[in-house]
C-alpha cells in the first residue's frame, strides 16, 4: 500500500511556503505541527499564516527545527539518559566533545550537564527515544495528528533518523523542500554524511522504497519565466524540468551576459539585485547579497558576480567546475522573475544566453 | 480531563502528600489543620499559578514552606551538616488523554508517562552564593529568605509553562472563609463571571466599558467643566488641567463592575447565599475540563439552604472534577460515600482502596456520619453497644473530670460484628483505637477473631481475661461489689447472682444509673484500661 506520508519535491518558485501554509489551515482535526529550519522561516510562516486568517490559528503550532527537537522530543523522557533537564541547546559550527565516548552521555551530549550540543541532539533523541521504548515517538504520535517539515532538504545527520522514526512510528508526515536548494544544514554530524546536500533525494528515494513515503515533484514555477527555469534546471540535468507560469514579457527577458564595462549602465537601465557566490566574490562597488542569504526571497532581475568556479562553467558550460556549488548557483539563478545576468568577459559562452550592450 | 494524583512536598502543612482522586467526584473529610485546605490550595496554584487571586511570584512567602522542614533544615545547618535548601513540589499527574500530550513525558517525582504538571519554588541557581553566605549563621535566622528562590512551573514534558491558559484544565477554587471584605467578595464572583464567558463575550464587556468612558467625556457638561478647567491653566499649574476617566489597563471593566443578585448589590446579600451563588456559578461554566474545588461547603449555609446547594453540585457536576472539603456528614452522605477521600496529613485512603471487600461495601452502604466520628476524632473508643457506651462515657467522665469528646476522645458504638472493619479504616487511617469488648467466656476465640490487630501500634483490644465475668454487667459486679450494685440501682438484692439476672435483664436502665449517680464506682479494668 503506498504511504501516506509524502515528500513533495517543490521547483523554486512554485509557490511551497503558501501551499504549505494552506495545508495546514485546512486541518481541522487535532494539532498540525508546521516545522521550518531557520527562525526566519518560522517568521515567514507566521506572516503567510496571518494573511489567510487574524492570527495563527491554535490548531497550528509554528516552531523551527531545534524549538521542536528540544520541546517536544528531547526533553520529555530525557531522564532515562541523563539526569539533569535539558535547559538549552549549545550551538557547535563543526563536532562537539569528540573525544567524550558515546557511553559517557553527560560528557559526549551535554555542556555543563544542562545545555546540548546541537550537532548531537537529534542523536540523543535516537537514543532516548531506544531507551524509553519509544515512549517519545508515542508521545508525539498523541501530539500532532499532522507534522509538516519544510526546507526538508537542510536536513542532515541524524534528523534524517529522526524523520524516519517519525515515519515508522506512523505519524502523518508531509516533507516539502527541494534537494536542489540544499545549501544550509543543520548540523555537521559525521552520521548520514552520503546522504548531505542534495545527495538527500537519495535517502528519500530509500525511503520510497521501503514504503514510508511517496515522493512528489512539483515541477512548475510561478516565479521564473521558462529560459530562466530552463538555466535552474541545467544545474541539475538528472532532475525533472520544470515547467513556468510566468508569461510575462518586459521587453528583457531571459538570461543574459554582461561584460565588466556594461554593468554600470546595465545596473542604472534595469535595477538588478546583485548576487554573489561568498564575500570574496569581487564585485566592485555594487553591494551585493550572498546566494545563501537570497534563499527563499524573490527579486524582478538578478546580476551575478561569478566566482572562479562559475567563470569556468560561463566558458565551457562544463557542470564539473561548479560540482560543489551547484545548489546556490540554482538558488542565485532561481531568484529572478524576468532576467538573470551574468558579469562575464570571456569572448564565447557555452551557456545559451545573450550578451548584453548598452 | 482530571487530576488522577497529586504528589506534594513541603507545602505548608502537607510535608509529604500522595494522594489518588476520582475522576468525578472527590470528598475530602478530615479533622482539623488535616490540610485539607492546603490540599485545595496546591491543587489550585499548581493549575493556575495563583494564589490569593494573585499571581504566585507576587505572594510568595517564607510560611509556604512546610514548618517542620525549616526548622530542621536550621537545626542540621547549625550541627554543621550539609543539607538541601528547602523546596516546596507540588505535582499534578492527569488522566491520560490525547489533548494533554503536549503535559506528556515522564520528568516527575514518580517517573510516569503521563501528563502532568509541576510546580516548584527552589533556590535560584544564580543566588546560590548570597543564599550561601545568609545562611552561613544558622543561629541567626528562622525563615527560608525567599528573595533567593525561584518558581518553576512545568509540564511534565519539562517544557516551562508561562499562563494558566496554557493548561487546558480550568481550575475554580471556591472559599468564603477567605473573602474578609466585600470588596473581595464581588471581585471574587467578577472572577468565576469571567470565568464562565467566552473570549467574545469577555471582549465585547470590556469594549463596551471602555466606551462608556469615552463617552462620559463627550457629554456636555462634562466637557463644560474641562473647559472651565483648562480657564484655570497657570494659576495651579502651567499644564492644562482636565477631567478624565482611568482607561488605563489597572482600570478594566472587572474593577468597575458589581454584581447584582435580584438587583440587589452582591455584598449586601447574605453571606450563605454569596456563597452558594459562588458554587453554583462555578458549576455553570460552560467548559468540560473544569475543575471545581470548593472549600467547606457548608460555610455560612443554615441546613436547609445546604441541602438545597449539594442537591445543586451533585445534579450539576457533569464530567467536571469536584473536590469538597467537608467537616459535615450530611455533606457526605448526600455525595455518596465512594467518593470520600479521608485525609490526614498528606495521606489519603479512599473507601474502594480497603483491601478487604466486605468492609468496603459495609462502609459504602453505611451512612457515612460513624465513619466520619472516627476520621475526626483522635483517639476513639469502640465500644459493643448503647449501655457499654455510657458507662465508658462516664467512667472517662470521672476520671478526667470532662466528658471524652471535649478532649478528642469519641466513643462509638459499634456493632460488634463491625469492630474489624472500622479498626482496618483506623488503622489505614493511622489512628488510635481502643476497642473494649465483652469476653463473652471464650477468650481464645477472642484472641482469634482480633489476632489480626493484637500488638500492633495504635490498636488496643481491651476486655477481661476472666471467663467468668463474661459480660459487662458481671465485670461491673466483679469490681465494685454486690453493696455498692444496689446502692446505685437503689435495690436490696440478696446475692450477686440475682443482682447481675437483674442488670442484664434491665440492661440500658443499669447503664444509665450507672450514667447518672452520684455514687463512687470503679470501672473494671479493662475499660480502665481504654479510657487511660
Amino acid at each position: 500500500m503506498p504511504s501516506a506520508n509524502r515528500i513533495v519535491i517543490s521547483a523554486a518558485g512554485g509557490g511551497k511556503t503558501t501551499r504549505v501554509v494552506n495545508q495546514a489551515l485546512a486541518s481541522t482535526k487535532g494539532v498540525t505541527a508546521l516545522i521550518t529550519y531557520t527562525r526566519n522561516n518560522v517568521r515567514e510562516i507566521q506572516r503567510k499564516a496571518v494573511e489567510c486568517s487574524p492570527a495563527v490559528p491554535p490548531h497550528i503550532e509554528v516552531v523551527s527545527w531545534y524549538t521542536f527537537l528540544l520541546r517536544e522530543l528531547a526533553r520529555p523522557y530525557r531522564s532515562v539518559l541523563h539526569k539533569q533537564r535539558i535547559d538549552g541547546i549549545h550551538w557547535v559550527e563543526g563536532k562537539s566533545a569528540i573525544y567524550a565516548a558515546e557511553a559517557n552521555t553527560a560528557e559526549h551530549y551535554f555542556l555543563n550537564g544542562d545545555r546540548i550540543y546541537s550537532d548531537k541532539i537529534a542523536k540523543f533523541i535516537c537514543a532516548c527515544n531506544a531507551a524509553s521504548d519509544g515512549a517519545i515517538m508515542g508521545r508525539l504520535k498523541e501530539r500532532f495528528t499532522h507534522i509538516i517539515i519544510d526546507e526538508v532538504q537542510d536536513m542532515a545527520g541524524y534528523d534524517l533518523d529522526v524523520l524516519e522514526l517519525i515515519l515508522k512510528a506512523g505519524i502523518p508526515l508531509t516533507l516539502v523542500g527541494d534537494h536542489r536548494q540544499a545549501i544550509l544544514s543543520t548540523n555537521n554530524s559525521p552520521k548520514n554524511k552520503k546522504f548531505a546536500g542534495p545527495a538527500i533525494i537519495k535517502k528519500f528515494e530509500l525511503w520510497q522504497k521501503d514504503s514510508l513515503v511517496r515522493v512528489e515533484y512539483e515541477t512548475h514555477t510561478y516565479r521564473c519565466n521558462q529560459a530562466i527555469a530552463d538555466l535552474g534546471d541545467s544545474f541539475f540535468p538528472e532532475e525533472p524540468k520544470t515547467t513556468s507560469r510566468n508569461t510575462v514579457v518586459t521587453g528583457h527577458d531571459g538570461v543574459f551576459l554582461v561584460a565588466s564595462f556594461d554593468v554600470d549602465e546595465y545596473v542604472k537601465r534595469f535595477s538588478p539585485q546583485a548576487l554573489r557566490y561568498n564575500a570574496k566574490t569581487s564585485c566592485g562597488k555594487y553591494e551585493a547579497m550572498n546566494f545563501g542569504e537570497a534563499k527563499g526571497l524573490t527579486f524582478s532581475r538578478v546580476l551575478i558576480f561569478p566566482h572562479g568556479g562559475a567563470k569556468s562553467w560561463l566558458a565551457s558550460g562544463k557542470l564539473s567546475h561548479i560540482e560543489k556549488s551547484a545548489t546556490r548557483m540554482y538558488v542565485a539563478a532561481t531568484r529572478a522573475r524576468h532576467s538573470v545576468a551574468f558579469v562575464f568577459d570571456g569572448k564565447t559562452s557555452a551557456i545559451p544566453a545573450s550578451r548584453w550592450t548598452p | 480531563m482530571f487530576i488522577e494524583q497529586a504528589v506534594i512536598e513541603n507545602y505548608r502543612c502537607l510535608k509529604k502528600a500522595n494522594v489518588m482522586f476520582n475522576k468525578n467526584m472527590n470528598v475530602i473529610v478530615g479533622n482539623n489543620e488535616c490540610g485539607k485546605s492546603t490540599l485545595l490550595e496546591a491543587i489550585h496554584v499548581a493549575l493556575t499559578g495563583q494564589l490569593n487571586g494573585r499571581p504566585l511570584a507576587i505572594e510568595l512567602h517564607p510560611y509556604l514552606f512546610n514548618l517542620d522542614l525549616v526548622l530542621e533544615y536550621f537545626e542540621k545547618r547549625k550541627q554543621g551538616e550539609a543539607v538541601e535548601p528547602p523546596r516546596i513540589l507540588i505535582e499534578l499527574y492527569l488522566a491520560n488523554d490525547a489533548s494533554l500530550a503536549k503535559f506528556k513525558g515522564n520528568n516527575n517525582k514518580l517517573g510516569l508517562n503521563q501528563p502532568g504538571v509541576s510546580l516548584a519554588i527552589e533556590l535560584n541557581p544564580v543566588l546560590a552564593d548570597e543564599f550561601a553566605q545568609y545562611v552561613s549563621d544558622p543561629a541567626e535566622i528562622q525563615t527560608v529568605p525567599i528573595e533567593y528562590y525561584l518558581i518553576r512551573w512545568r509540564s511534565f514534558s519539562e517544557n516551562d509553562l508561562s499562563n494558566s491558559r496554557e493548561i487546558p484544565l480550568n481550575a475554580t477554587l471556591i472559599d468564603a472563609s477567605t473573602i474578609r471584605n466585600n470588596v473581595a467578595a464581588s471581585r471574587y464572583i467578577v472572577d468565576i463571571v469571567k470565568e464562565s464567558l467566552s473570549s467574545k463575550e469577555k471582549v465585547d464587556l470590556a469594549l463596551t466599558y471602555r466606551l462608556m468612558k469615552h463617552r462620559f467625556l463627550e457629554q456636555p457638561k462634562v466637557q463644560t467643566i474641562n473647559d472651565a478647567l483648562a480657564e484655570k491653566k497657570g494659576k495651579i499649574s502651567e499644564k492644562a488641567i482636565s477631567l478624565s476617566l482611568d482607561t488605563s489597563a489597572r482600570a478594566t471593566w472587572e474593577a468597575g463592575i458589581m454584581p447584582h443578585l435580584d438587583d440587589i448589590p452582591l455584598p449586601l446579600v447574605g453571606k450563605g447565599e454569596q456563597n452558594a451563588v459562588k458554587i453554583k456559578l462555578a458549576l455553570e461554566t460552560s467548559a468540560n475540563s473544569n475543575i471545581v474545588l470548593i472549600e467547606e461547603a457548608e460555610n455560612h449555609l443554615s441546613y436547609s439552604g445546604l441541602n438545597e446547594l449539594i442537591g445543586h453540585i451533585s445534579e450539576h457536576a457533569g464530567d467536571r472534577q469536584i473536590f469538597i472539603t467537608t467537616h459535615s456528614s450530611f455533606v457526605l452522605n448526600k455525595l455518596g460515600v465512594e467518593s470520600v477521600l479521608l485525609f490526614q496529613r498528606g495521606e489519603a485512603i479512599r473507601l474502594d482502596e480497603l483491601k478487604d471487600k466486605t468492609t468496603r461495601d459495609y462502609f459504602m452502604k453505611l451512612p457515612g456520619h460513624d465513619t466520619l466520628r472516627l476520621i475526626l476524632s483522635k483517639r476513639s473508643i469502640l465500644v459493643e453497644g448503647p449501655s457499654d457506651e455510657l458507662i465508658v462515657q462516664r467512667a472517662y467522665h470521672r476520671k478526667h473530670g470532662k466528658m471524652p469528646l471535649e478532649q478528642g476522645v469519641d466513643v462509638i458504638s459499634v456493632n460488634s460484628l463491625a469492630f474489624k472493619r472500622f479498626l482496618q479504616i483506623a488503622v489505614a487511617m493511622k489512628k488510635e483505637a481502643d476497642v473494649v469488648t465483652d469476653n463473652d467466656g471464650k477468650v481464645a476465640d477472642l484472641k482469634k477473631k482480633y489476632a489480626d490487630f493484637l500488638g500492633t501500634d495504635r490498636i488496643s483490644i481491651q476486655y477481661d481475661d476472666d471467663e467468668d465475668a463474661s459480660t459487662l454487667e458481671p465485670q461491673l459486679m466483679k469490681k465494685n461489689g454486690l453493696e455498692v450494685i444496689n446502692a446505685i440501682l437503689d435495690t436490696a438484692f440478696a446475692d450477686e447472682k440475682a443482682a447481675i439476672d437483674h442488670m442484664i435483664a434491665n440492661k440500658s436502665a443499669t447503664a444509665l444509673r450507672f450514667f447518672e449517680t452520684e455514687i463512687e464506682w470503679q470501672a473494671p479494668d479493662y475499660i480502665d484500661r481504654a479510657i487511660r
